[in-house]
């Protein structure tokens, strides 16, 4: 009898023990936010053009961010997806370019709170650039390809504030590009000869502060509603490059609606779900 | 040392990048605007020795102060007509400006009604992936007619037309009035006809405004097809309007081992034309990249046939093609 209820005992402790762990053991949780959006937009692109082309393009914006480690609350890793289509045209409207583009990015960002309810968050983002623009009307030099890879370095502040009785979140983010590598076709050359013949000299540029200059600002307040969150916004991307004896330059205003969310992942052998967490697996 | 780094951040951080000034739509700058793409853009001012810098001030002189579109559009075309090249050309929602001496001041050497008697093609002929082809001279030489290189063809097509004519002695590949088209297709089209990847031209681009300032050449290979070769002899006929992709096949097929070429000299057109446009929206068309043949000759007043055949009157008058019917003699004597 003795026995059994040191069994039982054993049994009770163990139990209590575990689910003390689950309780007490962290999960980084990702905040997503996404949105689409719609943006004024002007192209300048000497290859294609010596003339700038403005337009209307919508967009869709992905970014997803988590504390790097769930006990170090002051590091946290940033993933980001963006695309737009956009539709301009010249000043007299006798030609169109449509703009294809789309950037993927990941950094790494420290968290500051100097006082309660506000974050500052300061970092660096690598980021891929792949656009097309499409100038049907030219002949042998229809298109450019914009592709570069840069290393950004990016400010954030999240600041929590109380109005019309709703816990609301103003975020402002800016980013510019530092230093990276890019692509722009020499001005007299023709793809054909780029790609066909595989000449690709003057292609490749080194680029930093003194050839690429950006500035991407967004401005979005957070509002929670019963069974969501809304993001609404604005944002601001100015980007100036220069290579080749051309410079080009793409503005974007624009504004943006979507939502925030929290997650958390699992998945693997070694991160899986706690157990009150159900998955349709089971 | 830090302090020089913090020195050199603030200044790349305050040189801005400054976009040039925004044209204006107006006479002048539309002129200016046309006259300095050509001047920075355009491959061949140095190489046909045209003062271009005079050509500015001749014509903006009869730049007139409130003309209509039509007024400064003709003002443009002669402009552009001083280069001497078809492929220049501006673009306006009413008209299109073109060069065409580089073939109406010479012979035609090409009479559609002739190919298509009794005498070559007759109405039976067939036709695959933009060409039209048959036997000629009794069955023992096929005919080849392809008029435009923006029609496309197959491997499927071209097995089909060298498989109708593996009895024949030889293959007329006519190219007279093919104005051009895709240079991939004048480059599949060559590749059947050569046993190994040949060097046969060169290209090159500008770089930056000078007009001299030239990239190093690039080489254009032609590559043998894999599968697919005619291994008779092939003849190729040319007549001042085979321009442009034609003009560069013409280039490719002299370097081929069983190929001649007879007609005319080709019309030229050896630079790759690129595009740009002018405040007002008109677009203009130009020669940007020049082309060479493989011992590093401009293309762009034309190749110069193996054997130069004109047709004569006489012959015309007969119903018979004199191109054409060298072609045959020459195919039959190898």
């Amino acid at each position: 009898m003795k026995k059994l209820f040191a069994i039982a005992a054993y049994c009770m402790f163990s139990v209590l023990l575990f689910s003390q762990e689950n309780e007490e053991k962290k999960y980084a949780l990702s905040t997503v936010n996404s949105s689409v959006g719609v943006s004024l937009i002007q192209l300048s692109d000497p290859y294609l053009s010596p003339i700038n082309y403005n337009g209307i393009g919508v967009n869709n914006k992905y970014e997803s961010r988590s504390y790097l480690k769930p006990e170090d609350t002051n590091l946290s890793v940033h993933l980001s997806a963006n695309d737009i289509y956009a539709l301009t045209s010249n000043p007299t409207g006798t030609a169109l370019i449509a703009y294809l583009a789309g950037n993927l990015g990941c950094g790494l960002s420290y968290h500051i709170r100097p006082k309660s309810g506000l974050q500052i968050l300061l970092g660096g983002l690598w980021d891929l650039e792949g656009g097309l623009k499409l100038n049907d009307r030219n002949v042998n030099n229809p298109f450019n390809m914009d592709l570069a890879t840069n290393l950004n370095a990016t400010a954030r502040m999240n600041y929590n504030f109380r109005l019309f009785r709703k816990n609301m979140s103003l975020n402002i983010a800016i980013q510019t590009p530092l230093i990276g590598c890019m692509f722009v076709p020499p001005r007299g050359a023709s793809y054909y000869e780029i790609m066909n013949k595989g000449d690709f000299s003057n292609t490749l540029h080194f680029s930093s502060l003194h050839n690429r200059q950006g500035l991407r600002q967004m401005f979005v307040i957070e509002i929670p509603s019963k069974n969501t969150t809304t993001r609404i916004g604005f944002d601001i991307n100015e980007l100036k490059y220069k290579a080749n004896d051309m410079i080009f330059s793409n503005s974007q205003i624009g504004f943006t609606i979507g939502s925030t969310f929290d997650m958390a992942t699992f998945m693997g052998t070694k991160n899986p779900a706690p157990k009150n967490f159900i998955s349709t697996k089971e | 040392m830090r302090k020089h780094f913090y020195w050199l951040f603030i200044v790349l951080l305050a040189s801005c990048i400054e976009e040039p000034a925004p044209q204006l739509n107006t006479v002048e700058s539309n002129f200016e605007s046309l006259w300095k793409i050509i001047d920075t853009r355009y491959c061949y001012l140095d190489y046909k020795k045209i003062d271009w810098d005079s050509i500015h001030d001749v014509y903006k002189l009869k730049l007139p102060k409130d003309s209509s579109d039509e007024v400064f559009f003709n003002l443009m075309d002669s402009m552009l007509d001083e280069l001497k090249d078809g492929h220049v050309n501006l673009y306006s929602d009413f008209n299109i400006s073109r060069y065409w001496k580089w073939y109406t001041d010479y012979p035609a050497n090409f009479n559609s009604s002739i190919i298509f008697s009794s005498n070559y093609l007759g109405e039976n002929y067939r036709v695959a992936g933009g060409m039209r082809y048959g036997k000629i001279d009794n069955g023992r030489v096929g005919y080849v007619y392809y008029g435009d290189f923006m029609s496309s063809f197959y491997d499927t097509n071209i097995t089909s037309i060298f498989e109708y004519f593996k009895n024949c002695n030889g293959l007329i590949i006519d190219v007279r009035n093919n104005g051009g088209g895709s240079i991939e297709y004048a480059s599949k089209l060559a590749s059947y006809f050569f046993a190994k990847d040949t060097i046969t031209g060169y290209m090159s681009h500008k770089l930056g405004d000078g007009h001299s300032n030239f990239s190093k050449p690039t080489a254009v290979k032609t590559l043998a097809h894999k599968s697919i070769k005619w291994n008779k002899p092939v003849v190729v006929l040319t007549n001042r309007l085979s321009y442009s992709a034609t003009n560069d096949f013409v280039c490719r097929m002299k370097m081929a081992p069983n190929a001649t070429i007879i007609g005319d000299k080709t019309g030229g057109g050896g630079g790759l034309p690129l595009s740009s446009e002018l405040p007002n929206g008109w677009m203009v068309r130009f020669s940007a990249c020049p082309m060479y043949d493989a011992l590093m000759n401009h293309t762009e007043w034309g190749i110069e046939p193996d054997s130069p055949v004109n047709m004569t009157d006489s012959d015309i008058q007969k119903n018979i093609d004199t191109i054409i019917e060298s072609a045959i003699i020459t195919i039959n004597n190898k």
